[in-house]
């Protein structure tokens, strides 16, 4: 069974039951299509996001049933751990909000973990580095000397 | 890049100098810039997003190398997601909860929103709670040490008990960040404590350091406690004087004492319902844990009860008769015997199962395993060079203690023994382990604690493996129990011993220091590291028998069909275990855990075939590999020893001592 599903912004995506199977959500949404050929809306789901979503079923299409674990009992196989290093962070959280809006437990446990690593063994400067963020005082010092971003174009 | 995000890259790109040449930082804007850059912005802003990126293309070809690492600085930290103020709080909760705690702490060091937002996750409660709920140890020190009402309570419930622990105020109203942040630096800090605490115990272990607490049982005329259980309320005792002891915990008194038995009570197990014991009286009894009557006697064996174990409805005794009895319990009065097990050519000391093997072990130096499914006889696991004494089976794991002195560990499904533990100068009497330790008990009174990680991984050290002695039983300690706080041992020398390692003194050794460096949840990563280890070790266990050609006892009685076959067990199994084969092709097999290999070699899946064709089932080697003959000759020789000495076996234990167990051995 080969559906079609539709991402946020208008991408289309051919998908077969097996694949699709990984996410509860679009299972449950492909079996309760009228027809075999009515696309799947994925509303929350951007088509960049999606095409990875896919990609990653595809290569877990055989997987057996998965038990979610988190923490050192969790490890990530081998493939899955190149993939999700690959990703830019803005990838990887779209990634990762897409797995909890499309239920999928396997992907999410890997992504979320793969993000904890981003995050081990890091002292606080580094952090900042890594995710961008202003420590207190930085905020401070722009606070008090700029108004604000630019709303020119708006 | 649509026009919404203020200060867009389109905008900031604009603004710089698109001239190669010198950096022209710091000079001023020229007017003409100034003037003409609003209007040039505004043409590409009404251009779609395709068109934007075309010519973003374009001239980001054009700039100076320089140029580029700038805009790469400011692009850079616009694709950089802060994932704490992004996500929604479960997920942050699932990324953090991979996270350990020294880098919880650097993250609350970030920034202030972070560090609310951890507040408001309650992270350090979450992961407090996570780690009870997932590791014994966890949970056994949130009971003893009275934290255990910290967790899994709403906010109201947790602020008004911190208060109460601090004396604060609970009346005062407090607003929710405030709660909040009262619980976080509560939580914040009850863990770096816990794992202290772990620390400690811990460390107590290694130096055996406890604290000790002696029960004399003061029994009139024979002297010692042959076997134990206890639980937080009381200790179970079987004496020699024919009588089983309750003692109460918490004054150390005997609550009851239970006769019946004609003999030495020798073992006994008890759960929520009933106390079984089996005594020298041949007898099994069964009594009523909370009255103490005695329900029912099973008159089934010949000779003294050795050992016995009861769960899930079935029971398996073992006798000094030779014998292997396995019952089906429906009801503590309706017990009645499934199976007898026979093979043993001595008598059976000790028996454990569950649900897929019963293993025994005997004074004639062998360990029989059984299938519980059919109660047919598996395989034998050989090695022990006296009587063994003891033994405990959990998972894949066999350990085992014997009359030569040595512990053996083994793995049940290939029989291969992954280990020999030497350190105690006497007949190993009893034996116990968990995920981490080992636990054993001598004749001279000394108990030994062994890391259990280290002795299945084939490159640690013997001397790394045994992590004290404890010597304070003055007899032969018969009996032991224990786990992830105390060992509670009974010996001949007429005492219960329970040694704490909980609320061990403190030994004046320098303060373990503050940062966590345990792993958060020690047992589930030991668990994880043990079966690694334990297949690793299993693997190359295989393959050195493979390359050293080592047949085992069922091989060799195929290639010689004279030797006496004695017992029905034995030639009941229609069919010789397969000999484990080699693992061929090492490096392409890595990707695989021992125990699939293993399945593979039993059941002839598909794989890389040996020489021999492939239809063969049994994966036997007809051709002998050349060096063989000699090896074979040794193997039938020591073989035949083996077999000659057995007679002698029967005899033993006639005139001796130990009415419980005959000593197999020359």
């Amino acid at each position: 069974m080969v559906y079609t599903l539709i991402s946020s912004d208008g991408e289309e995506f051919r998908a077969d039951g097996h694949s699709i199977k990984q996410s509860k959500v679009l299972g449950l949404a492909a079996k309760n299509l009228e027809s075999a050929d009515t696309p799947i809306q994925v509303e929350k789901v951007k088509g960049d996001t999606m095409r990875r979503v896919l990609e990653w079923c595809e290569n877990h299409r055989d997987d057996g049933p998965y038990v979610s674990k988190c923490g050192p009992a969790l490890r990530l196989p081998h493939w899955d751990f190149r993939w999700l290093k690959d990703l830019d962070n803005q990838q990887l959280f779209d990634l990762i909000t897409a797995t909890n809006d499309l239920q999928m437990r396997q992907l999410m446990d890997y992504s979320c973990k793969t993000v904890a690593n981003m995050a081990k063994g890091k002292n606080p400067e580094q952090l900042r580095q890594i995710f961008g963020i202003m420590s207190d005082e930085e905020e401070a010092e722009l606070a008090l000397h700029e108004p604000g971003p630019s709303n020119a174009t708006h | 890049m649509s026009s919404s995000p203020p200060a867009s890259t389109t905008q900031q790109l604009a603004e710089l100098s698109l001239t190669e040449g010198e950096h022209d930082e710091g000079k001023q804007l020229s007017c003409d810039y100034l003037q003409g850059h609003e209007g040039l912005i505004e043409e590409v802003l009404k251009w779609n997003e395709h068109e934007q990126l075309d010519f973003m293309d374009k001239i980001v070809h054009r700039l100076s190398h320089y140029q580029l690492g700038r805009v790469d600085t400011f692009i850079r930290p616009m694709l950089q997601r802060d994932f704490i103020s992004m996500l929604p709080a479960h997920l942050v909760e699932l990324i953090l909860f991979n996270v350990n705690s020294d880098s919880l702490k650097s993250c609350e060091a970030v920034s202030t929103s972070w560090r609310c937002a951890l507040a408001r996750g309650q992270h350090w409660k979450k992961l407090i709670e996570k780690n009870v709920r997932s590791d014994t140890l966890w949970a056994g020190l949130s009971e003893k040490r009275h934290w255990s009402k910290f967790l899994n309570i709403g906010r109201e419930m947790a602020v008004h008990r911190i208060c109460e622990k601090f004396g604060y105020d609970s009346n005062t109203k407090r607003e929710k960040l405030e709660q909040l942040i009262l619980m976080h630096v509560f939580y914040s800090k009850l863990y770096p404590k816990i794992i202290r605490d772990i620390h400690n115990i811990d460390n107590n272990w290694k130096r055996g350091n406890y604290k000790l607490t002696r029960i004399n049982c003061q029994s009139e005329n024979s002297k010692g406690v042959y076997c134990l259980q206890y639980d937080d309320d009381k200790i179970v005792s079987g004496l020699r004087d024919n009588t089983i002891k309750i003692w109460n915990r918490k004054d150390y008194t005997c609550s009851r004492t239970l006769s019946g038995h004609t003999g030495s009570v020798l073992c006994l197990q008890y759960d929520n319902r009933v106390i079984i014991s089996g005594s020298s009286d041949a007898t099994v009894r069964v009594w009523d844990v909370e009255t103490g009557e005695c329900i029912k006697t099973l008159i089934h064996h010949c000779e003294a009860v050795l050992h016995l174990r009861f769960a899930n409805g079935i029971m398996v005794t073992c006798s000094k008769d030779r014998s292997i009895a396995v019952w089906d319990m429906v009801s503590p009065r309706d017990i009645s015997i499934r199976r007898v097990l026979v093979g043993h050519r001595a008598a059976v000391n000790v028996v454990d199962f569950d649900d897929r093997y019963i293993v025994s072990a005997s004074g004639d130096r062998t360990i029989k395993v059984w299938s519980m499914d059919t109660l047919e006889f598996v395989r034998t696991l050989a090695g022990h060079r006296r009587g063994i004494a003891c033994l405990q089976y959990r998972g894949r794991l066999v350990v085992s203690g014997s009359s030569d002195n040595t512990i053996r560990l083994w793995d049940i499904h290939s029989g291969v023994c992954l280990r020999v533990l030497e350190g105690h100068e006497e007949l190993v009497r009893c034996i116990r382990f968990d995920e981490k330790r080992i636990v054993s008990g001598a004749y001279d009174g000394k108990i030994k604690v062994w890391d259990l990680q280290a002795a299945l991984d084939p490159r640690a050290l013997s001397s790394e493996i045994c992590l004290c002695s404890l010597v304070q039983h003055t007899g032969r300690v018969f009996r032991l129990q224990f786990d992830d706080f105390q060992i509670v041992s009974s010996s001949h020398d007429d005492t219960i011993l329970i040694w704490d390692f909980l609320d061990a003194p403190p030994t004046g050794i320098p303060a373990v220091p503050t940062r966590a460096t345990l792993p958060e949840l020690p047992n589930q990563a030991a668990v994880a590291r043990a079966q690694m280890l334990f297949e690793m070790a299993a693997r190359r266990e295989i393959e050195r028998r493979d390359r050293e050609g080592i047949i085992d006892e069922n091989a060799l009685r195929l290639v010689m069909p004279r030797v006496r076959r004695g017992n029905n067990a034995e030639a009941n199994h229609a069919q010789p275990h397969p000999v484990i084969e080699a693992v061929r092709g090492g490096g392409d097999q890595d990707g695989l855990s021992s125990d699939e290999e293993l399945e593979r070699i039993d059941h002839n899946l598909a794989g890389p075939a040996p020489p021999p064709p492939a239809h063969n089932q049994n994966h036997r080697r007809r051709q002998p590999r050349p060096e063989m003959p000699v090896r074979l000759m040794q193997e039938m020789a020591a073989f035949d020893n083996r077999r000659r000495h057995q007679h002698h076996i029967d005899h033993l234990g006639g005139g001796d001592v130990d009415e419980e167990m005959p000593d197999g051995g020359n």
